[in-house]
């Protein structure tokens, strides 16, 4: 969450709304291209929003007027927008929540390098890419073992509803 | 009387089969409405949720709970299907004016809000004064709401009729007569017509300029088709962020067929919560 939200505005913003999303094309396009980005934090969290919501907008198909404005807006390049529909749109067909993961880099501790910030890497999850060393929660404690016991009682019920 | 008289009419009267009657059904309630003009216990404008950024911001049951009251103020008062552009006339209750209740007409120039904070406004044009009334659709004290003639417009903002030149557009007879609108398995033709606007100045609102553009509404016929397209194309290249703005789009496909959905039960969860039937029924 950026610090404050004026007026409920929950975006950050950049230099200005032209410039804005200007920026946050450009980083689409490169995430698209090549599935994997390490920028600042605030870059990262926006641009996680627009791939999103981009790739929820293509589920409605190129026939539908909106969804063909849009993205002859925010992917202008041919290639990156058959890769949008031909692999990228297949692979999240059954996603049910996020199609991206957000992992922040640790800060420099360094005085010179201090100007740097908060860096963080985004990418597109399933990727060919080798995978990235972010730090998964211990399946042996408690409180996991119990979750995941819950998640597959409830995964076992809702498959019995839907035969009944 | 006679007794062969009576045998007579005793033989007819067991002869005699009554005619059926014939049975006259109508097919209409077989059409389903056409998909923009749902039953009010469904779908109407104001049971779509406002729009709430982050979306985890949202309170669901807040708002299942403002449309069974909107369900509860639909069962005590009839209010008619109606858009922005169409003429209305509502009656409310009032202790100081004549016949405790005061009449107002006039043409709708936009409905704004969510549930029971829907809001119209209504204006009208009487002895050259334009006079506007701003209405809540579920306010306790509207004892009446009549659709005298149903239009649909194109534009959902038609405040630009206040700077219209030929002010005749808002002018309507308090008494006029109520036209009977269409039904509602037929769909609504719309408005297209272009109103002229008078001559603004600078310094004022500029109607005609407002992004997004009204379509029912010019200024200037222009004769020079590219001096105008010229000059929309300056215009949009500074707004075109409001419009490929996707983050900030409003959604509302999906949420329609939810709220429809839910408007199904929530017949049955107001009559449990008014005590009407218990919750096993």
């Amino acid at each position: 969450m950026p610090r404050g939200m004026p007026h409920g505005n929950s975006f950050r913003k950049f230099g200005g709304p032209d410039k804005r999303l200007h920026l946050l094309k450009t980083l689409v396009n490169a995430l698209i291209k090549h599935e994997r980005l390490e920028t600042t934090f605030a870059k990262a969290y926006e641009t996680q929003k627009y791939v999103e919501r981009l790739i929820d907008i293509t589920k409605y198909g190129k026939s539908n007027l909106y969804c063909n404005d849009m993205v002859n807006f925010w992917v202008p390049e041919e290639a990156q927008q058959n890769k949008l529909f031909n692999v990228l749109l297949p692979r999240y067909s059954e996603h049910s929540r996020k199609y991206t993961r957000l992992a922040v880099l640790t800060e420099w501790t360094d005085k010179d390098m201090k100007s740097h910030g908060k860096m963080a890497v985004i990418e597109l999850k399933g990727n060919p890419l080798p995978p990235l060393p972010v730090k998964e929660g211990n399946p042996h404690t408690l409180q996991n073992v119990l979750l995941a016991a819950a998640k597959q009682d409830w995964d076992y019920q809702r498959s019995n509803v839907k035969e009944n | 009387m006679n007794m062969s008289l009576l045998r007579v009419i005793r033989r007819l009267q067991s002869s005699f089969v009554a005619p059926q009657r014939p049975t006259l059904i109508s097919t209409d309630a077989e059409k389903p409405n056409v998909e923009g003009r749902e039953d009010a216990n469904l779908f109407s404008f104001e049971y779509i949720p406002p729009q709430v950024q982050p979306e985890w911001h949202r309170n669901k049951l807040k708002y299942r709970l403002e449309r069974m009251d909107c369900l509860r103020r639909r069962q005590a008062i009839d209010i008619p299907e109606f858009y922005p552009g169409s003429i209305l006339a509502v009656t409310v209750a009032d202790n100081y004016a004549p016949g405790k209740s005061m009449r107002f007409a006039g043409r709708c120039l936009y409905k704004d809000g969510f549930g029971l904070g829907c809001k119209f406004v209504l204006r009208n044009v009487i002895d050259n004064e334009g006079v506007e009334k701003m209405y809540h659709l579920f306010a306790p004290y509207i004892q009446k709401v009549e659709l005298l003639r149903l239009e649909k417009w194109i534009d959902t903002d038609l405040r630009f009729l206040r700077d219209a030149a030929d002010q005749s557009i808002c002018e309507i007879d308090p008494n006029m007569q109520a036209e009977s609108p269409l039904p509602k398995t037929e769909e609504l033709p719309v408005y297209k017509g272009k109103i002229r606007l008078r001559e603004i100045a600078m310094w004022e609102f500029l109607y005609h300029k407002q992004w997004p553009r009204p379509y029912n509404a010019y200024l200037e016929e222009h004769f020079i088709e590219e001096e105008l397209i010229e000059r929309e194309k300056i215009h949009w290249q500074t707004q075109s962020h409001l419009k490929y703005d996707i983050c900030k789009h409003y959604d509302v496909t999906k949420i329609k067929a939810e709220i429809m959905d839910e408007m199904k039960d929530n017949r049955h969860r107001v009559d449990v919560a008014d005590k009407k039937i218990t919750a096993d029924a």
